[in-house]
């Protein structure tokens, strides 16, 4: 059931049955209230019916006439002609309960009002005759040893008949009050399950889609904060899509640059095979070919090495631990110079320790180098330096080789970007040693900076945290 | 004689094309990058472009906005096999759309077939006093046509483009008959023998010790 019909629903009902149980109570108070004083009213009214009736039978005594029922039965007559028929119902009994005079209306018969002279005191029994409704008293008389019976009936019926009304009236107001609430509070339900019917045209829209949708219900009140909460909601689900989006495309982009490196190379090595095995060439020709294929190949292989490389460094978070800064450069001397021929390696390196994790950082420092040489240096060298400064330990590679272009700085550490790609190419480049390099940095909780003017030299740098002497001293070193 | 240009940056793929080229018997000429061959437009006559689409300084698609006006077909290379990569370049005007990796003949018969488009194909093969007409698939031999079966119309095919070339036994079937060679020497074998009949060609489909078959004729 929809809540707005809930809430009109049991709201209305509340309502209906609180008002009929006020209106139930203030009528039958107002009965009561009625009854009893009819009751008052009728009593003393019999009284002096019986006070009269006695009066009038003591005079007969009194006056030395025989008291018969004779007499009775006259003053019966007499009472009704004197006051009307209707005005005063009396009737007069025998002390043997035999009736001597009664006007009573019809239905009122002997059973019924035998019933009544049973009754003490100001007991009373209601009758119905036809339309109305009698009060019926009754009361023993001993008029000078003779037992009399009489009973005064009176027409009670307009306190019924008051009643039927105020109930009927009741039932009318009732009726509106509830047709009148009934609309109210649909109105009103209307009004407060509005932001609810918002909350879920939003949360439809959402789903579709329209990720910028928003509530902006801005009310004070639980329904305003959980507008507030829902639009905050929403946003971090647009944001997460977006980043999402984002991150697919550039998976889409690396599979597409990775798949066009691999092709090109394979698109080599299939022609010239194809070539040679169709017709017997010339055995320089045959050869050319054969360079061209394992040139080609190892393109490949050193492709797929370094994409190893990089899969396997989003795999694992690497373990960082003290490292000496200068076992790492005396390291990358020894490893490097026979790799850079012609270019010398010109270090100075400050004391210090650096949390790293060694055979990763040594990978990104050998890459570094790897470029500043592959960028031809005017001076023959490639400088490493190594500072300590507060906290971190900065390490510069820098070169005075062919520098990079400002448009390309932002996507050198794409992966497979190369700028000048036949000459990375030549190089046996795959584009791939920045994209490395800068994860390692990231691994290190860092990031690579780079500075380039064509023509005139790079310098790339980058920082790590640094420990402590002491603390660098006491951790082993493989 | 068609001239080619060739727009790849890569030299391997750049010399492949060119031994294919040569051997179709098609004249061509290079370029590295996409200015290079803005100016080599400019500069000369060609009859089509092999372009490659990841070109630096001027990418594959821009520079079609350059060829365009000269009216020259051009196919592209690529490695983007996407079906909206290939839609992209056939709207920009391409005749046709190659994808790394491909096979020379491959390229060659796409050549081929834009080059026949534009009327500028060679559509026969005159050698000696036979001629082959490839696009009606007919060989003429002195005036009198000659019925071959169409795997002996491709074979003959074969060996016309190859002309004087021995052609190893296993790939000219392969060729041919579109399978790997599983040692089903004697079908090759029949066949040459029923092209020597019927072209009366016995001395000039040369049988090649240790390697195969050759057709030597006067250039």
């Amino acid at each position: 059931m929809r809540f707005s019909l809930k809430l009109v629903l049991c709201t209305t009902v509340i309502t209906a049955l609180l008002f009929s149980i006020c209106g139930t109570i203030m009528v039958k108070e107002n009965f009561d209230r009625s009854m009893d004083s009819a009751v008052k009213q009728n009593v003393n009214q019999h009284t002096l019916e019986r006070y009269a009736l006695e009066s009038n039978m003591l005079g007969y005594i009194l006056s030395g006439e025989e008291f018969t029922d004779e007499k009775l039965a006259e003053y019966g007559y007499r009472l009704s002609g004197y006051t009307g028929d209707k005005a005063r119902r009396i009737a007069i009994f025998t002390g043997d309960r035999e009736e001597i005079y009664s006007n009573f209306p019809q239905e009122l018969t002997g059973e019924a009002v035998a019933g009544v002279l049973n009754q003490k005191g100001d007991d009373y029994q209601l009758e119905q005759a036809g339309d109305e409704i009698y009060m019926i008293l009754a009361s023993y008389l001993n008029i000078e040893s003779h037992p009399v019976y009489v009973a005064s009936a009176y027409d009670v019926s307009r306190i019924f008949t008051e009643r039927d009304r105020q109930l009927r009236t009741f039932l009318l107001l009732n009726g509106i009050i509830i047709a009148i609430s009934l609309l109210a509070i649909f109105l009103l339900s209307m009004l407060l399950t509005a932001p609810i019917k918002k909350l879920n045209a939003a949360s439809r829209k959402i789903a579709k889609g329209a990720y910028s949708e928003r509530t902006r219900i801005r009310s004070d009140d639980e329904v305003g904060e959980l507008s507030r909460s829902f639009d905050q909601m929403a946003q971090a689900v647009e944001d997460k899509i977006e980043d999402l989006n984002a991150a697919l495309k550039q998976r889409e982009d690396f599979i597409a640059s990775f798949s066009h490196e691999i092709k090109t190379p394979m698109t080599a090595i299939i022609g010239y095979a194809d070539m040679m095995r169709l017709a017997p060439c010339e055995k320089d020709t045959q050869l050319r070919y054969a360079n061209y294929i394992y040139s080609e190949s190892k393109r490949l292989e050193e492709l797929s090495r370094k994409l190893m490389d990089l899969l396997s460094l989003s795999e694992e978070p690497a373990v960082l631990r003290p490292v000496d800064a200068e076992r790492l450069f005396y390291k990358l001397k020894k490893q490097m110079e026979p790799v850079l021929g012609e270019v010398s390696l010109d270090m100075q390196a400050e004391k210090g320790y650096v949390l790293a994790e060694e055979t990763l950082l040594n990978c990104l420092l050998r890459n570094l180098v790897v470029n500043a040489k592959k960028a031809g240096p005017k001076d023959g060298q490639v400088h490493v330096t190594g500072t300590a400064e507060g906290e971190e330990y900065r390490i510069r590679v820098t070169d005075k080789g062919c520098g990079i272009p400002k448009e390309e700085l932002s996507r050198i550490e794409e992966p497979f970007y190369m700028v000048d790609k036949s000459r990375s190419r030549a190089c046996g480049g795959a584009g791939l040693g920045l994209a490395i390099c800068r994860k390692i940095a990231e691994l290190h909780d860092g990031k690579l900076n780079f500075e380039s003017e064509p023509g005139v030299g790079t310098s790339v740098e980058i920082r790590i945290k640094r420990v402590k002497q002491e603390e660098g001293e006491n951790a082993p070193q493989n | 004689m068609n001239r080619i240009l060739i727009v790849e940056d890569e030299i391997a793929i750049v010399e492949l094309i060119q031994a294919g080229l040569a051997k179709a018997g098609y004249a061509y000429d290079y370029a590295l990058d996409g200015a290079a061959a803005a100016e080599k437009i400019e500069q000369d006559e060609y009859d089509l472009i092999l372009l490659d689409i990841m070109l630096p300084k001027l990418d594959g698609y821009e520079l079609m906005e350059y060829i365009e006006p000269h009216r020259i077909p051009v196919i592209f290379i690529t490695a983007r096999s996407a079906t909206s990569d290939k839609v992209k370049g056939l709207r920009m005007g391409a005749d046709d759309y190659i994808v790394k990796p491909f096979e020379v003949d491959e390229l060659l018969a796409r050549i081929e077939t834009v080059l026949r488009r534009y009327n500028k194909s060679q559509t026969q093969l005159v050698l000696e006093d036979v001629t082959i007409d490839i696009e009606a698939r007919s060989v003429i031999k002195n005036g009198i046509s000659v019925e071959l079966t169409p795997k002996e119309f491709d074979l003959l095919l074969m060996l016309a483009r190859n002309k004087n070339t021995a052609l190893y036994r296993e790939t000219l079937f392969e060729r041919v008959w579109g399978e790997e060679f599983m040692g089903n020497t004697r079908t090759l074998d029949l066949h040459i023998q029923r092209l020597r009949k019927k072209l009366s060609w016995q001395d000039k489909i040369k049988t090649v010790y240790r390697i195969g078959y050759k057709l030597e004729v006067e250039s």
